[in-house]
């Protein structure tokens, strides 16, 4: 009798987590997986307008053998976009890092003082950043090389130089995302116990082996979670772009996304835009995987290890 | 082994005066506990004299080295937190070893001391754990551990028995006393429980409010009490304050009914707080010469003794029947009378100001 009766109840429990799930997974699917498989299948078709209608003619694999083949622009992208991810988020890591340690360690009065210079950044709009940094950068008039000027130094054609345009962009990319880095590892060590950290001040002698042997491995979770986010934000990084460079000078600020959006809107190739947004989608997913893999067959075999 | 002298102390935040000036000096080897009420600055003081938290004044010098400008970690001081304070991402032989390794000690020299605190601990077998699978008990070992293995000059002990059952905490107690004696080392322990600062120390030093109401020991505190605070806040239950007048009767001097034979026969007259634990009255069922009736409220059986809890006409008490009358213990219900007398010579007496008024 009881058993029946907790056998009628789990039952209605199951229906119920079913049920209530089902709004969720249904728009999930709909908004993403959709999307996803839409794009795939577009990949394998020719896309032409004629009369106000779209024309769709099956290619097969043509425009991925295209893209591994006659491409160019796209690979520059490619490349340029992985100069642009190591480098910018590793300078975003570390500086965020720094930051939020400094915040940390400093009194409560300039702690807020900190804190609301560090985030001004994110607050101000993608579309104003492009404008303020063209400005500061511009060749003739800009406020970096009027500075530069008054000590004899310069000008320097930050934006249309292409051995520079590149670093130029990864400083406005840091400039833009370390507060947010900042804000995530400031709420991470806000997170850590502080008398574990007490303890290491006494077991430790200087702030270099707290950091190093006690914060940082504490800080692990955190660090990986800001890196993955910040990485694969990286990889979709355009506005900035546009704004600063529209991708040039020649390919020397082309980044992937740049690339995508030029052939989709401004050539009309669907296809061929979607084998891109295909293959990119496919090669980040397949790093997280094997970045997530790397890192779990490394905590499994320290733990095997002890 | 190593003397710590507190000298000039002085802590606040802001406005807010924690500790307003305070001297201590504490021998090589000793045990002692620092002991009060929360907000009492006794946290403060030990974590001043780890060098967690600035001096605003005074110094701290450990044999004679003024110490009070350096980093924690250059004091040679170790110490044991309430929350254990384990690096959780290291193991047992880790956390232990971990102030070693940062200072370059030998190879050899950390694995023969972490072999020697394992030992001593009964850690053998746990040493490749994390300290997120063992028991509360287990952490508290390491903890210890950690210090232990330092060598240092002072153990420092910030409430470390207080996460633990009461089973394992009376235990513990004792083991920890055990190894600062088979150690020698100077320890300087925090708690706010009477019991272990009575159990563990050499010397008992008693705050409040950032003042220093008392040193002494165990034994002293508890029968010399040096004012008001310090006789109530030592003992359980607690001494009983009675409020009333001294007179003088023809040579005889009386607190309201009770007669103070034989002690101050020098007293001024007037009002006076007398103070007697509950372990020192005469108790009988039939009237006491000089006594007072007791009207009893509620009984506490603890085993080995009773407490009666009740109200006589100079205010509420409490008075032990030990063993010896367990007879009388046995019939007692509430709403019964008993008549009590404080028994001679276990009186405290404090004047108008708090402060003990001394025999002769």
């Amino acid at each position: 009798m009881a058993a029946h009766h907790t056998e009628i109840k789990a039952r209605r429990n199951r229906r119920w987590i079913i049920f209530s799930l089902l709004p969720a997974a249904t728009l999930f699917i709909v908004l993403t997986a959709f999307p996803v498989i839409n794009l795939l299948g577009l990949s394998f078709f020719h896309v032409e307008w004629r009369e106000g209608a779209a024309q769709f003619s099956l290619v097969g694999l043509d425009n991925f053998t295209r893209l591994f083949t006659q491409e160019d622009i796209f690979w520059a992208g490619v490349r340029n976009n992985i100069i642009f991810a190591v480098v910018a988020v590793s300078c975003q890591m570390v500086l965020g890092f720094s930051m939020a340690l400094a915040v940390k360690t400093a009194g409560s009065r300039g702690r807020a003082a900190l804190t609301g210079i560090f985030l001004l950044p994110i607050i101000v709009p993608p579309i104003v950043i492009g404008t303020m940094w063209r400005l500061i950068m511009g060749r003739e008039f800009g406020l970096a090389n009027t500075v530069l000027g008054l000590v004899g130094l310069g000008p320097v054609d930050w934006l249309g130089n292409p051995d520079l345009a590149l670093a130029s962009v990864i400083f406005v990319d840091v400039w833009h995302w370390t507060p947010f880095v900042f804000l995530l590892m400031l709420a991470g060590l806000e997170s850590l116990d502080g008398e574990v950290l007490e303890a290491a001040r006494i077991d430790t002698s200087g702030r270099w082996q707290q950091i190093r042997h006690v914060v940082l491995p504490m800080m692990m979770p955190t660090i990986v979670i800001t890196l993955l986010f910040r990485v694969i934000l990286s990889f979709k990084v355009f506005d900035e772009v546009y704004l600063l460079t529209s991708g040039g000078p020649g390919t020397a600020t082309e980044v992937v996304n740049f690339s995508i959006y030029r052939t989709f809107f401004r050539q009309d190739q669907v296809g061929y835009g979607a084998a891109m947004s295909v293959v990119t989608l496919f090669s980040i997913t397949l790093v997280i995987i094997l970045a997530r893999a790397f890192v779990q067959r490394r905590a499994a075999r320290r733990q095997a290890a002890a | 082994m190593s003397n710590v002298s507190l000298k000039g102390l002085k802590k606040s935040y802001g406005s807010v005066e924690v500790i307003p000036s305070l001297d201590l000096d504490i021998r090589s080897g000793e045990f002692v506990v620092l002991v009060g009420p929360s907000g009492s600055g006794k946290s403060t003081l030990l974590r001043m004299i780890a060098g967690l938290e600035a001096v605003n004044d005074g110094t701290v010098s450990v044999d004679g080295e003024d110490v009070t400008e350096r980093d924690p970690g250059d004091r040679d001081m170790a110490m044991v937190f309430q929350s254990y304070a384990l690096y959780p991402h290291m193991t047992v032989a880790e956390n232990m070893t971990f102030a070693l390794r940062m200072r370059g000690t030998g190879e050899a020299t950390i694995s023969k001391r972490l072999a020697d605190a394992l030992r001593m601990l009964s850690l053998e077998g746990l040493d490749q754990r994390k300290p997120g699978q063992l028991s509360g008990g287990q952490r508290q070992r390491v903890a210890m551990g950690r210090a232990i293995v330092r060598q240092p000059r002072v153990f420092l002990f910030d409430e470390p028995l207080s996460n633990l059952d009461a089973k394992l905490r009376a235990r513990t107690r004792i083991e920890l006393r055990g190894l600062h004696d088979k150690l020698g080392a100077t320890s300087i322990f925090v708690t706010h429980d009477q019991i272990e600062a009575m159990t563990m120390a050499d010397r008992i030093v008693l705050l409040d409010k950032g003042h220093i109401q008392q040193v002494g020991s165990p034994r002293e505190i508890y029968e010399k009490p040096r004012n008001r605070f310090v006789a109530s806040f030592i003992g359980s239950p607690e001494i009983n304050l009675l409020e009333g007048d001294i007179r003088d009767e023809g040579g005889t001097i009386f607190f309201e009914q009770f007669a103070l034979r034989g002690a101050w026969p020098d007293i001024q007259p007037g009002p006076y707080t007398l103070g007697v634990r509950p372990e020192n009255f005469d108790i009988s069922r039939a009237p006491l010469e000089g006594g007072v009736s007791l009207e009893v409220g509620a009984i506490e059986y603890t085993g080995s003794d009773t407490f009666v809890f009740g109200s006589s006409p100079l205010g509420e008490l409490t008075v032990k029947i030990d063993a010896d009358g367990q007879d009388m213990a046995d019939g007692l219900r509430a709403g019964e009378t008993l008549h009590v007398r404080p028994a001679a010579g276990a009186w405290h007496l404090f004047d108008a100001s708090g402060s003990r008024v001394p025999e002769n």
